[in-house]
């Protein structure tokens, strides 16, 4: 018994329609209706308690299965969210997209994820992808910001939630990322830096990448201090020239004491490029992040970072985006939700080294404090 | 009719239908339908005139309805252990990758290795008609295993083994020699396995069967206390293995079940005092990303990730596409030793 089944486990893929009961097969063995059996399913029309026992029976024996399709075509909706995220292997996301799926499926919503890789293109792709697919509602954890792809969206009248990121054309839930910068600018000016580089990258959605690096450009001006711009696509691959350019920052005429990089990942990389170039995190420089992603805890990592409250976004998101679904407040202006996010201070931060090769841009900076 | 709308959406977010393009263009539906089939004969100026009501509306023919009709939905399900495991989500990025490539949509579910949510998303999937299911964590349930047999849909198993699906996966056995090799080589003897409880009974059993051959092969008597269970996400978990490592005769080195645990390990061994690879030598098992920083300079058994989702992809799309029937059948792939700074002599 168990080979032969073994042996049609995926076999017979032509005829699956056929071969699943349908509701005439329940009709007929229950000796009622289609629309009775119909009824039974859907608890509407009058239908007696011996009949819809027979039905139920019936449902039972044949193992029927209401066809969750053809329940949607008549209902013109799905019980499905399509959810975008720019980069999966970027564990923030991941975790976002794991507690997304759960909540949802707590809501009875099935989830469809679709990575972007951060890429135009392939964004408005898979928005149209899920259009077609009839969403009910869409959440995007990760938005370039293309304005084509909110139109579509309320051309299809199909609600939206942007998450983790801002846009001010749809109801969105973030953390505020200007002051999330500010802290960690702050942070390390304590510790006595004054020469701090931002770090940020293209698989950064682009308005976050904008918001923290004006939080950042904010707080250095603030303190008299110039701001410094750097790709993290720069280093990314490890290259000889890209290391020692790297070092060059540190121990050349500019002289950085500091790096408050757009998220965790980007920072992570960083420190492994900053310790390829030979200096050492954070006896020679200091590291912050973004985001509090787990392994930015971990003891052989430990970076100091501004942690994003990732279950209150999604419960937020969740919520602002099915109370659209719910039609409570369908024409209602977009909604912003702003969380705080959080400065947690761990190893990869320390007050700049008091080495001759760093005394002069100290001194400079000293009289400041 | 925008009062009848049971969806409860209001009218403001109803979706053009084809009735309002029939009636806005002035034909039929089956005209409508004609002219988005490209079927039948339409004049040219009905066609102008369907294509602007179409474009005017912001109609969208529902895939639903399309599907329907095809007996397909181009939708594939992704049933996946831990989505915070980096290996997990690299590889779910990549099976979307090339799914979506040839123009499948995926339906990504986390079950946290819960038998019982992985029988609940799976239920979900089934109802949503996928074309097929990719199970990258499959606990084995065989309430699970006989569904899917009778629903009668293509599955894959990614990364786990099952006798009942297709299934593409490392070969385990050269995976987990390649690392007890390298340690032997290093010169341990004492050598402990540590496995992950979110893997599949029948993939734990391999992989137990395996480290064990391949002590023997070694020379080394296998030591059934020192195969322990490791719960990387459960808070204060890992007591058994802190016991073992304090012995007098503990264990100079570990294979751990994956890169997730193996690096997990390294900071519960160091927080305990015991350094790696000083005291304890760590062999992780995947090759994820994060293995290759040097702060974590782990060495590991390195899986193919992209190899892996081309082939499942490839292999439920000619059981959906064509109709293939043949029985399941087992692909192994070549595992790669990465040797880093994790591993060294014994003290």
């Amino acid at each position: 018994m168990r080979t032969a089944r073994r042996r049609t486990a995926n076999a017979g893929r032509r005829g699956w329609a056929s071969q699943r009961p349908t509701i005439n097969d329940v009709a007929a063995l229950s000796g009622v209706s289609k629309s009775t059996v119909s009824n039974v399913l859907r608890g509407t029309g009058r239908v007696s308690g011996a009949t819809r026992t027979r039905v139920l029976e019936a449902i039972e024996a044949l193992g029927y299965r209401p066809n969750a399709l053809a329940r949607d075509l008549v209902r013109r909706r799905s019980n499905t969210l399509g959810v975008l995220v720019g980069d999966l292997a970027n564990t923030f996301y991941a975790e976002l997209v794991k507690l997304m799926e759960l909540q949802a499926s707590d809501a009875a919503f099935t989830t469809m994820v679709c990575n972007t890789n951060g890429n135009f293109a392939l964004e408005r792709a898979r928005v149209e992808t899920l259009l077609e697919r009839a969403v009910l509602g869409v959440v995007l954890l990760q938005f370039s910001g293309d304005r084509t792809v909110l139109e579509e969206l309320r051309a299809a009248r199909v609600p939206v939630v942007v998450v983790s990121c801002s846009d001010e054309r749809a109801d969105c839930v973030a953390v505020d990322d200007a002051a999330g910068m500010r802290a960690a600018v702050e942070h390390l000016h304590s510790l006595g830096h004054r020469a701090i580089a931002h770090v940020t990258g293209h698989l950064l959605e682009e308005t976050t990448r904008a918001e923290r690096f004006a939080g950042y450009e904010r707080a250095m001006r603030d303190r008299g201090l110039s701001p410094r711009l750097l790709s993290a696509d720069d280093w990314e691959h490890g290259s000889p020239e890209a290391i020692r350019s790297l070092r060059e920052l540190v121990t050349g005429p500019d002289r950085l004491t500091a790096f408050a990089a757009g998220n965790d990942v980007m920072a992570i990389r960083l420190m492994d490029a900053l310790e390829a170039a030979g200096l050492r995190v954070p006896e020679d420089v200091s590291v912050t992040g973004f985001d509090g992603i787990e392994l930015g805890a971990h003891s052989r990592i430990g970076l100091t970072t501004v942690s994003q409250p990732r279950v209150e976004l999604v419960t937020r998101g969740l919520e602002l985006l099915l109370d659209r679904i719910r039609g409570d407040s369908p024409t209602a202006a977009p909604r912003r939700v702003t969380l705080a996010p959080q400065l947690v201070v761990r190893d990869s931060t320390a007050p700049p080294p008091t080495r001759p090769s760093h005394g002069r841009a100290l001194g400079r900076q000293a009289g400041r404090e | 009719m925008t009062a009848k709308i049971d969806d409860g959406a209001p009218s403001a977010f109803r979706r053009p239908t084809i009735n309002d393009v029939a009636a806005l263009s002035g034909v039929s539906k089956s005209t409508v339908s004609n002219v988005m089939r490209g079927t039948g004969s339409v004049s040219a100026a009905t066609r102008e005139r369907v294509l602007e009501a179409i474009a005017a509306l912001g109609y969208r023919p529902n895939a639903t309805a399309r599907n329907l009709v095809l007996r397909r939905t181009n939708l594939i399900g992704v049933v996946v252990g831990d989505l915070a495991n980096a290996f997990d989500a690299e590889l779910v990025k990549r099976i979307e990758q090339c799914a979506s490539a040839h123009e499948y949509t995926t339906l990504v579910c986390n079950t946290g290795g819960h038998a019982d949510l992985e029988a609940s998303r799976i239920e979900a999937l089934l109802e949503h008609r996928v074309d097929g299911i990719a199970l990258l964590d499959f606990s084995g349930d065989r309430a699970v295993i006989s569904k899917l047999l009778g629903e009668r849909v293509p599955v894959v198993m990614v990364s786990c083994w099952s006798d009942y699906a297709d299934c593409v996966a490392v070969d385990d056995m050269v995976g987990i020699e390649l690392a007890v090799r390298h340690l032997v080589e290093l010169g341990h003897e004492r050598i402990a396995h540590v496995v992950d409880p979110l893997m599949e009974a029948g993939t734990r059993r391999a992989r137990v069967a395996a480290f064990e051959r391949a002590l023997l092969r070694s020379g080394i008597a296998p030591r059934s206390e020192w195969t322990l269970v490791y719960d990387a996400n459960e808070t204060g978990g890992g007591s058994d293995l802190l016991a073992l490592v304090a012995r007098d005769d503990h264990p100079t080195a570990i294979v751990a079940a994956n890169d997730y645990t193996a690096i997990r390990l390294i900071a519960l061994l160091e927080r305990n005092a015991i350094a790696v690879p000083r005291d304890i030598s760590l062999v992780g098992f995947d090759g994820i990303d994060v293995s290759a920083l040097s702060r974590i300079g782990l060495t590991t058994v390195a899986q193919p990730r992209d190899d892996l989702a081309r082939t499942a992809v490839d292999l439920l799309r000619a059981r959906i596409e064509s109709g293939y029937d043949a029985p399941p059948a087992q692909h192994r792939l070549k595992p790669r030793l990465v040797v880093r700074g994790s591993t060294g002599p014994p003290r």
